[in-house]
Order: C-alpha cells, then sequence, then structure tokens
C-alpha cells in the first residue's frame, strides 16, 4: 500500500491504480486475466463456426475443393501478409508503450490502424468479386471446373460458411480499427500511457494478435484447402 | 498460500520484462516464412496429408504470436493456464463432436440403408449401395 505520501491517498498520483488494487502490477495481472477470459469465449465463437466447417467439409468434401479454389489465393496471401505486419506494429506499439516513447507509440498505433484498413479494404475487392460472379449465399450460381460433378447447393454452404467467418473476423478487424481510432489513438497522442501505465494498449494487443491467430487459421481452411487438386 | 506468493512475485518480476525489439522481428520473419511454406505446400498433391500439413503450419505459427506477441511466455502461470484453457475446451468440443459423427455408421440397424443426400452425392450414399434409388429400394428387402 502506498502510504509514504499523501498526495496518493487524493488520489492524484495514484490515479492510474484503481482504489481495488494492492499496486500496478496487481492491476495488471488482473487486467490481463480478463481479457484471457474474454478471448477464451472468442476462441469458442470463432471454433463454432469452424466445427461448423469441418462437419460439412467432412460431408461435402468436393464442394469444399471446389468453393476453396474459387477463392482467390493471392489476395488471400496478402491479406495473411498484412495481418502479420500488423501485428507485428502493434507488438512494436506496446514496446514502445513500455518504454515511454510517445512519438513512436502513436506512429505504430497508426502503423497498426493503417495496416488494418488495407486488410478491410482487399476483403472488399474480394467480396465484390464474389458478388458479382454470384458466389454469394440467396443467389448462387456456379460455373466453375467442377460444374456439374458437384451439386451447386453444397457449394453454397461453402460460401455460406465462407461469409460467415470472413464476414465475423472482419467485424472484428473493424472494431479493432474503431477503438484505435476513438480511443487509443488520441489518448496516446494525449500522453495518456507511459511505462508506468499502458494496459489499453497491451490489452488491445492481445485482441488483435487473437484476431490474427484467427485468420491464420481461416487462410489455410478456405483458401488452400484444394488447391492440390484444382487445375 | 506460498503459492499465491509466488506467482505473484513472478507476475510482478515480469511485469516490467521489455521484450527485445530482435524477438519481435525474428517471430515476424518465422511467421512470414511460415506463410509462404504453407502456400507452397497447398500446391502439392500429398492426399490426405495436405490438410494436417497445413493445419501442423497454422498451430505452430499462432503459437509463434501467442507466446511471443501476447507475450505469454512472459507471463504469469495462471495467465499462461488461462491462455491455453480456451484451446484445449476447443479441442474438447471439436474431439467429442467427431468421435460421435465419425461412429454413427458403425453399426448399420435392420433394414437400415444410406439414405441418398443427392443426385451428385456420388462418393457418399452411393459407394455403399451402386445407385442411389437402388440402394434405397433394395437394401431393406435382402433382409
Amino acid at each position: 500500500m502506498s502510504t509514504d505520501h499523501s498526495a496518493a491517498a487524493d488520489g492524484h498520483h495514484d490515479s492510474l491504480v484503481s482504489h481495488q488494487f494492492n499496486d500496478a502490477a496487481q492491476q495488471k495481472e488482473a487486467a490481463t486475466l480478463g481479457m484471457w477470459a474474454f478471448l477464451i469465449t472468442e476462441i469458442l465463437f470463432f471454433g463454432g463456426l469452424i466445427l461448423a466447417y469441418t462437419i460439412f467439409r467432412n460431408k461435402f468434401p468436393m464442394a469444399w475443393v471446389a468453393g476453396g479454389n474459387e477463392l482467390s489465393w493471392q489476395w488471400g496471401a496478402a491479406n495473411t501478409a498484412i495481418l502479420i505486419i500488423s501485428s507485428l506494429t502493434m507488438a512494436l506499439a506496446v514496446h514502445y508503450a513500455q518504454l515511454s516513447q510517445k512519438k513512436k507509440l502513436v506512429w505504430f498505433l497508426l502503423a497498426t490502424l493503417f495496416f488494418g484498413s488495407c486488410f478491410l479494404g482487399v476483403k472488399y475487392i474480394e467480396y465484390s468479386e464474389k458478388f458479382e460472379h454470384h458466389l454469394v449465399p440467396g443467389s448462387f450460381e456456379y460455373h466453375g471446373e467442377y460444374a456439374g460433378q458437384v451439386n451447386p447447393k453444397q457449394i453454397e454452404m461453402f460460401f455460406f460458411l465462407y461469409f460467415a467467418m470472413t464476414g465475423v473476423h472482419a467485424a472484428h478487424m473493424i472494431v479493432g480499427a474503431g477503438i484505435l481510432v476513438v480511443w487509443l489513438i488520441p489518448a496516446a497522442r494525449r500522453g495518456a500511457f507511459s511505462s508506468e501505465y499502458y494496459a489499453p494498449i497491451e490489452m488491445f494487443g492481445l485482441y488483435w494478435h487473437f484476431v490474427d491467430i484467427v485468420w491464420i487459421f481461416l487462410y489455410p481452411l478456405l483458401y488452400l484447402i484444394g488447391r492440390h487438386l484444382g487445375q | 498460500m506460498s503459492d499465491t506468493t509466488q506467482n505473484h512475485g513472478h507476475a510482478d518480476h515480469d511485469d516490467h520484462h521489455i521484450v527485445p525489439l530482435s524477438v519481435y522481428i525474428t517471430i515476424f520473419l518465422a511467421l512470414m516464412v511460415g506463410t509462404a511454406l504453407t502456400v507452397w505446400v497447398a500446391f502439392i498433391d500429398l492426399g490426405e496429408l495436405n490438410i494436417y500439413l497445413a493445419l501442423a503450419i497454422a498451430v505452430t505459427k499462432a503459437s509463434l504470436v501467442l507466446w511471443y506477441f501476447m507475450h505469454v511466455k512472459y507471463s504469469s502461470k495462471l495467465v499462461q493456464l488461462a491462455s491455453v484453457m480456451g484451446f484445449i475446451w476447443l479441442g474438447i468440443f471439436l474431439s467429442f463432436t467427431f468421435a460421435d459423427l465419425n461412429t454413427r455408421d458403425w453399426q448399420p440397424l435392420e433394414g437400415w440403408a444410406p439414405q441418398p443426400v443427392n443426385e451428385y452425392d456420388v462418393d457418399g450414399a452411393a459407394a455403399h449401395g451402386g445407385g442411389h434409388g437402388e440402394a434405397a429400394e433394395h437394401a431393406p428387402e435382402s433382409h
């Protein structure tokens, strides 16, 4: 407990540590554990979709090949690289927050926002192509290399899951970008974070890296699964 | 009680752990190499192995992100346990579902015949009986 000076009791100096915590370390431990409790729910949230994906892939293996080969593996690879770069810039943002280097913190948060937006831009291009080619559940048509061999209804199921999984993933990216724009970047510019207090940056980093991990699984599962059989 | 103190001491110490930049750069490069590798092997026909290889690379990449970018390596034992638990529950979720799904066809009941899913489903229902309509019609008669 900070009994060394009365300023702490006024809540000025120690305002960075909420009164229910003994010290900054305990506060940070609680925040990290709480964030992980949230991320566990996220793992199971995406896990439900991955389970649905796997069940239907088991049931309709050729439809999964036909559907996956309609996606652009090049755009997918580009987006994987973009997301990994954004994870690096986010890790560096946390790093410079720990070192109280405000300018570099702001710069790397902006870089993370930039690469996150690039990812969403590529996603927009991909979705547009799918709409143009009627590869969208609801008004679905399939004229690919497996036409006549695979039930288009089953391929439609693949695209339903493709849009559900990548859509929910993109929604997480949009939420992340929103948090950067309305909260973290302005606060970092104000100088709200330092080596004494950077929990919001670190917790947001956990969220951002988690969304990266989801994509690390989505990319091979959706884009690459049938490549060895195609062409 | 001594456990708690120890854990807390651990967290306290690692709270101020600054990871060297070289670690982040190395992990970043490893993730990029992993991405190139997963694309490269996807085009090689390894049969059943393709999916397992793709998943093995994905798990490796995810572990690197988890361990280094998400600082789990430098976190307390409690946080390490929490971070792994979600994936363990996911594993139970997936494996129990497939233990059920993959064993449903083991013991056909009397009069049981695979139901054709649809006319295109050549590798499913047809593989058991020869033709869809036939399989559905003849199987009950044979008993």
